[in-house]
């Protein structure tokens, strides 16, 4: 494949939608994350508690985005399960620093890898380790394995920390989510033009 | 080793050592986060050891601080509406409460003192200008009193050494007698606001059977009441409602009554009495039943007025009881812990789920923890600490397996909804006692001649044919209706026959009406039928007219409501007597008025 082949791909990517899901448990992080890719002049200065869900469009990496913020409460993770078709990229936050909740956590996410709608498909999952910067934050190391990662065989996943007040961090999960769903494209393309 | 897969288990740290009392542990918002934490006051190991004030965030110890004696309970409410909302925690020792804010001591509160023997007060007045060798006698004085009721200082003086005694009288003569009794029991109640933050008065149980409620914003005594008629001594508490509103108060007491205290009454009312003591007690908020945890392995439920609705035997004997509130799926669960680690689920008295513990659970509690709703705290007696958070899926249903289990233990049985025994009831079930065969021999005399009476009845019927479905064995049983139509002096009697048969067809019959001819003219008072076919009722009408005077237009005198009536006869070709013989009765003529006319 040559320069012109990519630069190509890029662009019919360009006027492809993205559509991710952002899930977590509530007071993860999720909605300053998705505010943080947000342009400067949409960004809202306060967050609060996300009702049912927020739908929010920004652009990182040449790509449109279609951002579904879940709200992480108890009462609404029954809501996650019907945006799961129709997203192209898993994003879910972990508050690093809530070690108690890590149990929580875990059950949240496999059950999310088992629902009917997501264990056939080759979904990349993007983990954010964040509140990195809290002093009783767990490295990312060390949830991964909390969390059984390693078992994950069928689905590109990566996690990384983050600290989604300052942004470090994000860039480089986003970065690694839109080459794993531009390889996903590519790869279906190629299939649908052999066929 | 039992697990439940309705639980996860949180990250237990089993270092921890934290012994607890049921009574000892709770959970609040401690520094208005929204992430709540755990505070446990925690009674020393050895006797000279120091009990302690811990805070947990999640796990994870975050202050800790000593207490001046060993606590009796912690309670953590809101003393006000200011913001930020900040908890006050509230701990019982001995004769006092102490009060945190921030984890910062800011009060204490001391229980108003017992009224003083009148003999002891006496004693202490003379014995500091007594002569030393008289003490013995007044210190007797005091020997003859019960133990239990005398002041702290009287207490120590008797049992004090001979040689001491002199010293002893010279330290406490400046102070005043006073007598303390013990917090046995607190519990919190919501003043009018049913917020989770609203405030929230403190009610103290002591050991003299009172039962005080404080407002700590002010520190005054709102109410006061006593447990129950007699001296009893609280051990147990629970509440139910708000202060303002109405509310109950089930107290447990050591001496196994479980009494029952609502508002604006100055004595509770015992409603149950046990014959093993309590271990866990608890009215539940929305059905408003008891549940009772017993030594002798029984879960037992009772209404208010403290009637046993159900009880469930345990296997092993219970250490402590905590009542569960899942409002998203509306369910109250008690959670038992016994001895051996084992812990059970009860919804009403089916077990919903079960799970087992390293070691002997000591202490639970159930309710916010950190960021997470459900969150069920188990202090076991080796000092581990362990959460367990609920899951979100979990649903608790009536499983017939675990049911099984129950049924050997045995007494769950239902009871039968027997109505009280009336005076009534009871006066006659002694004349049955004595009375017996006299009873029974009029009851057959009598029910012998009921049958006679009719049996004779029926006779008459089938004889005179008085009837509107003939009876004759041998011929298809008919079917008569009749109704009058018209206001007089003309009539019309409408007659409707059916054959009721189910397949016999009933042919020459014939019908005749009979009327008084002084009274009524009938045009053809004789009708012959066709065969009455099943299923096809026929009609026929005739007409019949009042005779009237013809000078003044009115019915004869003598035709009265009782003798105006039309015989129908149906009669059969061939057979002397009728099939039916009915009576219609006529409705009175209406005097015919020329003028309208």
């Amino acid at each position: 494949m040559g320069l012109f082949d990519a630069l190509a791909a890029m662009l019919k990517l360009k006027k492809e939608q993205i559509n991710i899901l952002v899930v977590g448990l509530n007071n993860s992080g999720k909605s300053t994350i998705v505010n943080h890719f947000k342009n400067p002049e949409e960004k809202s200065l306060v967050t609060v508690p996300t009702v049912g869900f927020s739908v929010e469009k920004f652009q990182n990496q040449g790509v449109n985005f279609t951002a579904f913020d879940m709200s992480g409460a108890g009462r609404y993770r029954s809501l996650w399960e019907h945006h799961f078709k129709s997203s192209q990229g898993i994003v879910f936050v972990i508050d690093s620093s809530d070690r108690m909740r890590l149990v929580v956590v875990k059950d949240e996410l496999d059950t999310l890898l088992h629902h009917p709608d997501i264990v056939d498909r080759k979904v990349p999952i993007l983990l954010f380790a964040n509140k990195m910067d809290t002093p009783e934050a767990l490295s990312s190391v060390k949830i991964a394995a909390a969390l059984g990662l390693e078992k994950i065989k069928d689905k590109p996943w990566h996690i990384s920390s983050s600290n989604a007040l300052t942004g470090d961090g994000l860039q480089d999960g986003v970065q690694w989510l839109v080459q794993q769903i531009r390889d996903i494209l590519t790869a279906s393309r190629e299939n649908k033009s052999r066929k | 080793m039992r697990t439940s897969k309705k639980w996860l288990d949180a990250q237990s740290e089993h270092k921890t050592t934290l012994r607890a009392l049921p009574s000892c542990l709770t959970l609040c918002d401690l520094k208005h986060d929204g992430y709540h934490q755990l505070v446990a006051a925690e009674f020393p190991m050895e006797i000279q050891g120091k009990s302690k004030l811990k805070a947990y965030k999640g796990t994870t110890l975050i202050s800790e601080q000593s207490l001046p004696g060993i606590p009796t309970a912690v309670e953590s409410f809101y003393v006000d509406e200011h913001f930020p909302k900040i908890p006050v925690i509230a701990v019982a020792i001995g004769s006092s409460v102490l009060f945190y804010r921030n984890m910062k001591p800011y009060y204490k509160y001391t229980l108003p003192s017992l009224p003083i023997n009148p003999i002891e007060n006496d004693v202490w007045q003379k014995l500091p200008n007594e002569k030393p060798e008289n003490y013995e006698l007044h210190i007797n004085q005091l020997r003859r009193l019960n133990i239990g009721e005398l002041s702290e200082a009287s207490q120590k003086l008797v049992f004090a050494p001979p040689d001491d005694i002199q010293q002893f009288v010279k330290d406490i003569e400046s102070k005043d007698l006073k007598r303390f009794t013990n917090i046995t029991a607190t519990a919190t109640i919501r003043k009018s606001s049913t917020d989770t933050n609203g405030v929230s008065y403190l009610i103290l149980a002591t050991e003299s059977g009172d039962v005080i409620f404080l407002d700590c914003q002010a520190f005054t005594v709102t109410h006061e009441a006593r447990v129950c008629a007699f001296k009893t001594t609280p051990s147990l508490i629970s509440v139910s409602g708000h202060f303002d509103v109405d509310y109950r108060i089930v107290i447990g007491t050591r001496e196994g009554s479980i009494c029952i205290l609502r508002k604006s009454w100055l004595e509770g009312r015992q409603i149950i009495k046990l014959d093993n003591p309590t271990i866990g007690l608890s009215i539940l908020p929305i059905e408003q039943t008891i549940i009772v945890v017993c030594m002798n392995k029984t879960l037992d439920c009772f209404s208010k007025k403290g009637k046993q609705l159900w009880s469930v035997g345990l296997n092993e004997p219970a250490t402590c009881m905590v009542h569960i509130i899942l409002t998203h799926i509306s369910m109250t669960l008690i959670c038992v812990a016994m001895r051996g680690g084992l812990v059970q689920l009860y919804l009403q008295k089916h077990l919903v789920d079960q799970f087992t513990v390293a070691d002997t659970v000591s202490a639970m509690a159930f309710g916010k923890l950190g960021q997470e709703d459900h969150v069920l705290i188990l202090v076991t007696n080796d000092g581990s600490f362990i959460v367990k958070i609920l899951k979100r899926t979990a649903e608790f249903k009536v499983d017939s397996n675990y049911n099984h289990l129950n049924d050997g233990t045995g007494n769950s049985s239902s009871k039968l909804q027997i109505p009280k025994k009336s005076k009534v009831f009871l006066e006659q079930t002694i004349r049955e006692c004595d009375n017996a065969s006299a009873i029974y021999h009029n009851f057959q005399t009598e029910l012998w001649r009921l049958r006679l009476t009719a049996a004779r009845t029926t006779i008459d019927t089938i004889n005179s044919a008085e009837s509107t479905i003939s009876g004759d064995v041998g011929s298809a049983p008919i079917k008569l209706a009749a109704e009058v139509l018209g206001l007089g002096p003309v009539f019309r009697i409408v007659l409707t026959l059916e054959n009721m048969a189910a397949r016999r067809d009933a042919p020459h019959i014939n019908v005749l009406l009979h009327a008084d001819d002084q009274h009524y003219c009938l045009e053809k008072p004789y009708a012959s039928l066709p065969t009455l076919v099943p299923g096809s009722p026929i009609k026929i009408d005739f007409k019949i007219t009042t005779l009237l005077d013809p000078n003044d237009g009115l019915p004869p005198s003598d035709l009265t409501p009782e003798n105006a009536i039309v015989r129908v006869m149906l009669l059969k070709s061939g057979h002397a007597k009728p099939l039916i013989a009915a009576t219609i009765a006529m409705p009175m003529t209406e005097p015919l008025e020329n003028d309208i006319y």
